[in-house]
């Protein structure tokens, strides 16, 4: 593990924990409206400021936390779980079935996905629940690619073949030893699909479409402090610095995963 | 004779092979007419140089890989590889000792996993016939709990071989097992194919470019060039009066 690795897991650990323990965190209810305490700035009642309504601005944020962490989460093992699968199933039986799955990844790649994610979302309505399906459904395809081309390779390695001559069948070949193998470069692109399932959650939040007020999700803080971005600074700096430091963390966590799994320093044990 | 186990009768197999582009698309013949038998307790050493067509003949009598034409005969019949019971009966060690074990497993789970699925295996007994089966092979059982590059090339070809013979198979292919190997480990891996070959009467398809391996541990040999066998007999006769021209360079090599 190198350094930069060890810094984006941390900050990857710290996170989480405010994910988890939300409640326990947050030093006030986050729905908590005090309109005579409206756009205060930081302070010692107040660390991060109230909002618009009065509303402590750290609570806030570590309510939001949990949303985005989830949604990135979840959107990523939904696209992860579709990828591998169909990766595998095209890597490992080829032919007919392999040509089927990815021209379907390719037609797929043509659609541009913001738009296609967009309409989906005005079509089915915003919620947290949607979100995460939507995102997930959207970005399997890198992850079939990347899962289809390993198990290429793997599946003609002596063990693969000496477990087909031993006679075990093909899902025990596939996910038993054909699968384990091919995992570390999906857990560095699980790795950098959260920030990216993050940045669009937030993206999508900004738009109005994500996340719906009052729950808080980094993205929709962002918009609401837009409006007073010229008296209240603090509004858009302190949900700004968590995308940026979420999604910069967990970019370092996978390019340090990257290195840290490489096939080539693990063959030499 | 009866105690023929296996025959292989007359296989052809060709691969296309492609220019850069794909722009010459040529046929290049594998394997012509290729015929071989191998009875009870023999060992049967196929030699060539790469490309001569030896390691695919091995691969379709495994069923690793499919023929064009011809037959190959387990016990005298076509086996069908999807039947365990069957397909248990050929078995193949690899010559990548590395790669031939999952690098993700113990090697107790490397082991263990073939006595589950065909024996249904469980705890005490599991771990028994573990033990036997790496003390066969001349292991130790403090192996059983290390991960595949945590062992020596030739320790890996140990359990390469005792996977293979945790089936109870009648045949063993060995596809060069020791060409990765140091010299000295080679003479070990050797002599304990060997001795397994003759404590268990197990039949082996040896695979080799070494014409002095052939010599000390095989019965009959089949010389391959460029996919055909141009020479096929009892291991002394080929030796002492070889008849194709290609055999007689290989063994003038040898012998200068």
């Amino acid at each position: 593990m190198n350094k930069m690795m060890k810094a984006g897991l941390a900050v990857v650990i710290l996170i989480v924990i405010a994910a988890v323990f939300a409640p326990v965190i947050a030093p006030q209810d986050y729905r908590k409206q005090d309109v005579s305490n409206r756009l205060m700035p930081p302070s010692k009642a107040h660390v991060m400021g109230t909002d618009e309504l009065g509303r402590d601005v750290f609570s806030r944020l570590v309510r939001g936390t949990r949303v985005s962490i989830t949604v990135g989460v979840l959107a990523v093992l939904i696209s992860a779980v579709i990828g591998v699968l169909l990766g595998i199933i095209a890597g490992y039986f080829g032919g007919v079935i392999d040509n089927i799955i990815m021209r379907g990844v390719d037609i797929f790649l043509t659609v541009p996905t913001l738009f296609l994610i967009l309409m989906l979302i005005v079509f089915l309505g915003p919620s947290v629940f949607n979100i995460v399906i939507i995102i997930g459904l959207t970005s399997w395809t890198d992850i079939a690619r990347i899962v289809r081309a390993e198990v290429l390779y793997i599946k003609k390695l002596p063990y693969a073949e000496a477990a087909a001559v031993l006679g075990f069948k093909k899902r025990r070949i596939m996910f038993g030893h054909i699968l384990p193998n091919a995992f570390a470069p999906v857990l560095v692109y699980i790795t950098f699909g959260v920030s990216g399932a993050i940045l669009a959650e937030s993206g999508l939040s900004f738009l109005g479409l994500g996340v719906q007020p009052p729950e808080p999700s980094w993205g929709n803080i962002l918009t609401s402090g837009k409006d007073y971005i010229d008296t209240a600074w603090w509004l858009v700096l302190y949900p700004g610095l968590s995308i940026f430091a979420a999604v910069f963390s967990f970019n370092l966590l996978g390019e340090g995963l990257r290195d840290y799994l490489n096939p080539k320093l693990d063959r030499e044990g | 004779m009866n105690n023929i186990i296996l025959r292989a009768e007359k296989i052809n197999k060709h691969f296309m092979a492609e220019g850069i582009f794909g722009a010459a698309r040529y046929k290049v013949n594998a394997l012509v007419d290729a015929s071989v038998e191998v009875k009870k307790g023999e060992i049967l050493a196929l030699v060539g140089e790469s490309g001569s067509g030896k390691t695919t003949l091995a691969r379709i009598i495994s069923g690793l890989e499919k023929q064009d034409s011809g037959a190959v005969l387990l016990d005298r019949k076509i086996p069908d590889y999807k039947n365990p019971d069957e397909r248990r009966k050929v078995q193949y060690v690899f010559q990548d000792t590395y790669y031939s074990l999952n690098p993700r497993m113990k090697i107790k789970a490397v082991l263990a996993e073939p006595l589950k699925v065909h024996f249904g295996l469980k705890k005490e007994k599991l771990n028994e016939k573990i033990n036997k089966m790496l003390q066969s092979v001349g292991l130790g059982a403090d192996a059983m709990e290390k991960y595949p590059h945590e062992l020596s090339g030739g320790q890996r070809q140990r359990v390469g071989i005792a996977r293979a013979l945790s089936v109870n198979p009648e045949l063993l292919i060995a596809d060069e097992p020791v060409s990765s190997l140091d010299v000295s480990v080679q003479a070990q891996i050797l002599k304990l194919l060997s001795d397994l070959n003759e404590t268990t009467k197990i039949s082996i398809i040896f695979i080799t470019h070494d014409l002095r391996v052939v010599k000390s541990l095989a019965d009959t040999v089949a010389v391959m060039n460029r996919g055909e066998i141009v020479e096929y007999g009892v291991v002394e006769e080929v030796y002492a009066n070889p008849r194709s021209e290609y055999t007689k360079t290989l063994l003038g090599a040898v012998k200068g």
